[in-house]
């Protein structure tokens, strides 16, 4: 029995390891893409222990309505946080950054629970972990839009970090 | 890991049939008196499904990004699991808990941007929508940011109606597709959580 928890958790070290790894790689393919001005400012890179950003996705919405972006942030060393997030000029009315949760109720019981949505000074990254944004949870809310998002596009969203470290990733629109 | 295996096999042994991946309650609610105008005027203001059918009620609103369109998503990929013969005894409502922001139109486009021939529901009347709400046993909530900006928190399950406007089956958010379409399929054969079945050989109730 001990032989194999100690298997899987090596296991799961070399996978954790092969994780990063290619986290890092995309990150810097991804800054590397990028190529244009709003990258300049950024001095993010796996050596500086800068976050890096994995499965960017923004969902499919027609202008005028309220979207959101959503990917893995995996920290460096040091604890870090998302401060504000962009889009490129045109896109939306506002970006925020915002958390969904669960409140009230029980599931079954008398009441169901409900979804709220707040939105939040930052997202933090833990010091070598990893913050998930995603469907009910932390995620980058896309107010009046005034363009279309269609799926398969690829959208620029630009991250300012607490470290004051900005950097942009491409997202793809999908339909979620 | 013994032990583990041991009560999986006494499960087994108890011929339980394997639970839905949505929740029930009991005793179980009924909507059959519930209704809540149809956007359009061609559409059922009830939720109460055609014979042999189901109705899946969401309650929700237009300007919602994240929980919302998730689960509608998610909804539409579960029902493109199903045979067309399934299918098509499935309806789907959405109701806005948010009738102020969202005109008929604007609520319309966006049900049926998810699933196209969904059917909204948007009362006026604050008490026709709260008691809708109240008897699928769902809540909301709208109050008002620093900004001055309406924040709406609202159950994010997905309710299954079956023809004698019973509440079969909730699902909660996160509902992954494929959980969604197999417990249909389940329902459309006739099947029903164990504790809301009458027959089919289990005990009586001591309560
Ligand atoms: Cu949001």
């Amino acid at each position: 029995m001990k032989q194999t928890y100690e298997d899987r958790d090596s296991l799961r070290r070399v996978i954790a390891v092969v994780v990063l790894t290619s986290l890092a790689i995309t990150s810097i393919a991804l800054v590397a893409c990028g190529g244009d001005e709003s990258t300049s400012e950024s001095t993010t890179g796996a050596a500086s222990g800068a976050p890096a950003v994995s499965d960017p996705w923004v969902r499919a919405a027609a202008r005028g309505n309220n979207s959101a972006a959503y990917m893995t942030i995996t920290g460096g060393a040091e604890a870090d946080a998302v401060v504000a997030a962009e889009l490129p000029e045109g896109t939306a009315t506002e970006v925020q950054l915002h958390q969904s949760s669960s409140t009230g109720g029980m599931d079954g019981g008398e009441m169901d629970s409900m979804m709220e949505m707040k939105q939040v000074a930052e997202i933090p990254i833990p010091a070598g972990g990893s913050v998930a944004l995603e469907p009910g949870g932390y995620h980058i809310m896309i107010i009046g839009l005034t363009t279309d998002l269609s799926a398969g596009q690829k959208l620029p969203v630009t991250l300012t970090f607490s470290s004051g470290d900005r950097s942009t990733i491409e997202a793809e629109v999908r339909t979620g | 890991m013994l032990a583990v295996a041991a009560l999986l096999a006494g499960c087994a042994g108890e011929q339980r049939a394997e639970p839905f991946a949505g929740y029930s309650r009991t005793p179980i609610r009924t909507v059959a008196a519930v209704s809540v105008p149809a956007v359009g005027g061609d559409g059922d203001d009830s939720f109460v499904a055609q014979p042999g059918g189901l109705r899946l009620v969401y309650f929700g609103f237009t300007s919602c990004p994240d929980v919302c369109p998730t689960t509608l998503s998610d909804l539409r990929r579960g029902l493109a699991e199903l045979a067309p013969e399934e299918r098509s005894r499935v309806g789907v409502d959405v109701v806005t808990v948010d009738p102020a922001r969202d005109q008929p139109e604007v609520l319309d486009d966006y049900a049926s941007s998810f699933i196209e021939d969904a059917t909204s529901h948007r009362s006026d009347d604050p008490e026709v929508l709260r008691t809708a709400v109240d008897s699928f046993g769902a809540n909301y909530r709208i109050t008002v940011d620093s900004n001055g900006d309406p924040e709406v928190a609202h159950s994010g399950a997905l309710y299954v109606v079956d023809d004698a406007g019973l509440v079969v089956l909730a699902w909660p958010f996160g509902i992954p597709a494929a959980s969604i379409a197999s417990d249909l399929e389940r329902l459309l054969a006739g099947e029903r959580p164990s504790d809301l079945s009458r027959s089919g050989g289990d005990h009586p109730q001591a309560e």
